[in-house]
């Protein structure tokens, strides 16, 4: 229905580069299109390109075939209105918790006493209030990961590329960080692309669910999740949330299981 | 409690070895030229520094030491910084500073103090040799360390190269830098004690060498037992500095970072390698 420019449009993208072993192709043919402020899963074993495929969005990486546009204009580097969110929380540590969150203010020169004011609202939008002056070092993983992603929303960016934020944590504290997840999303109303291997948090989280398949990466399958929002961790006991699940993991085993 | 019942065992023992030392140059009637009792360094110590003697040369010792700790280490720092940082430097000047730093620097005070004379600048000299290469090597080692996710993260901000230097690079590349300065000072004392050797007007290495003339056994002892303490005391000073800049460096607490640092499997390094191989 709607006619807005995509946020993310991702056409016939590829990706092959050389190893000690001879080329590897970790992407081929990709294509798929996110629409602004929604969240998309891209869920694949590893080793299917899913996080080069993000370093590719976030302009980290270069492609070596077809075309990636942001908002209709083409990536050419790393851009400043996406946010993105590593593996590992990838915090400085001679930074406080607030200065942490002040990195992309501190480099792209932003008004930092504006920012402040706005860093430390999303602070205690992530439950880390009375954090604010406390070193990383001080802070558990769950908390690390959730300075990560105040970090990657400071500067207000309309996209978060978020590359497994939550595979390091505990079973517990990523189902606490899912809520929290979606609670942010719901009130920023930003563009998400989330990489996972878990087809339950990505079927959870978001609006659809890319399936990608492994060597060479490759889109298997674009599943609509039409669970409603917001949706409470009860809905992993559903039916129609297990139908998903079901669906999206026979995909992986016709093509021989998750970590062939 | 314990810690105090230590410090009187360890008080306890050095009390102990000294009266040993006593008794069996006393009991076997060794030469005082040969090992002198401790009683006879102590009154050493004491007549050098009632006389003036010992702070004059103390002194002299010191400011060459901390200026060739300060000349060293400064054109080590930004030697190496240019090494890790530019390719060019790396590729035109690096062999020769690997040639150069297996020579033993040491071998070079007769040199030197041929070419500088014998007062102040051949001293400062032979020290900063000493100590410019573990601020040289450790520089270079702790710019490039940069953890590969946080140059990316940067890189996702559209930080410039210069940001990145400043903002990730020299901060994360302290912990190296200061452990060269605690190396750096040490050596330092040496260079200078050398120079000294060689050829010198004042200075403790100077006295040293004029005891070993007059056999003064028991001043030689004196003056090392000043320069362990100099070089103890010096040790601590870049120690406290250390652990004041490093105040978030998980070694300096001696415990392990909880920062999980995980492995990825995609190609990370693939285009910070590529840049780097174009030569």
């Amino acid at each position: 229905m709607s006619v807005s420019i995509d946020a993310i449009t991702v056409k016939a993208i590829g990706k092959r580069y050389a190893s000690r072993h001879g080329p590897v192709t970790a992407l081929e043919d990709v294509t798929f299109a996110v629409g602004e402020g929604e969240f998309v899963a891209v869920v694949g074993p590893s080793g299917c390109g899913k996080s080069t495929l993000l370093k590719i969005l976030a302009g980290l990486l270069p492609a070596s075939g077809g075309q990636a546009l942001l908002r209709g204009t083409p990536i050419a580097g790393p851009r400043r209105d996406i946010g993105v969110v590593f593996q590992a929380p990838v915090l400085f540590p001679w930074r406080t918790v607030l200065d942490n969150v002040l990195l992309p203010v501190d480099v792209q020169r932003l008004d930092r006493a504006r920012h402040e004011r706005v860093a430390l609202e999303l602070i205690h939008l992530v439950g880390l209030g009375g954090f604010e002056h406390r070193y990383p070092w001080e802070l558990s993983g769950g908390m690390q990961q959730r300075v990560a992603i105040t970090r990657a929303l400071v500067h207000d960016p309309a996209m978060l590329l978020m590359d497994e934020p939550f595979g390091a944590l505990d079973a517990m504290t990523r189902e606490h960080m899912n809520l929290e997840l979606q609670r942010i999303w719901i009130e920023r109303k930003k563009t998400v692309l989330f990489i996972t291997h878990s087809i339950p948090e990505a079927v959870f989280l978001a609006d659809r669910v890319l399936v990608m398949t492994a060597r060479p990466g490759r889109l298997l399958d674009d599943v609509r999740v039409d669970l409603g929002r917001p949706r409470g961790l009860e809905v992993m006991n559903t039916p129609e949330f297990g139908r998903h699940v079901k669906a999206i993991r026979a995909q992986f085993n016709a093509k021989g299981g998750l970590d062939a | 409690m314990t810690t105090t019942r230590n410090v009187a065992l360890s008080l306890l023992l050095l009390a102990a070895s000294l009266l040993a030392w006593e008794a069996i140059v006393r009991v076997f009637g060794v030469q005082a030229f040969i090992l002198p009792p401790p009683s006879q360094v102590v009154m050493a110590l004491y007549r050098g520094f009632a006389s003036g003697l010992y702070i004059k040369h103390l002194q002299v010792t010191l400011l060459e030491t901390i200026l060739g700790f300060a000349v060293g280490s400064a054109l080590g720092f930004l030697l190496g910084t240019a090494v890790a940082m530019n390719r060019y430097v790396e590729y035109f000047l690096y062999p020769y500073i690997v040639m150069f730093q297996s020579l033993p620097k040491v071998a070079l005070a007769p040199l030197i103090v041929i070419w500088f004379g014998l007062g102040l600048t051949s001293k400062v000299i032979n020290a900063a040799l000493v100590a410019f290469f573990p601020l040289l090597v450790n520089t270079m080692v702790g710019l490039r360390s940069a953890d590969e996710d946080r140059v990316s993260l940067m890189r996702s901000l559209s930080a410039s190269d210069t940001q990145i230097f400043w903002m990730l690079r020299l901060p994360n590349a302290l912990p190296f830098v200061m452990a060269g300065l605690d190396i750096a000072m040490i050596l330092a004392l040496i260079g200078a004690i050398v120079a000294e050797f060689t050829g010198a007007t004042s200075g403790l290495g100077m006295l040293i060498l004029s005891m070993t003339y007059t056999m003064d056994v028991s001043g030689q002892f004196s003056v090392l037992l000043i320069l362990s303490v100099v070089g103890l005391l010096l040790n601590r000073i870049v120690s406290l500095v250390r652990r004041r800049v490093l105040f978030w460096d998980p070694s300096e607490k001696g415990t392990e970072a909880p920062e999980g640092e995980l492995v990825t499997p995609t190609p990370l390094a693939a285009p910070r390698a590529a840049k780097e191989g174009v030569a």
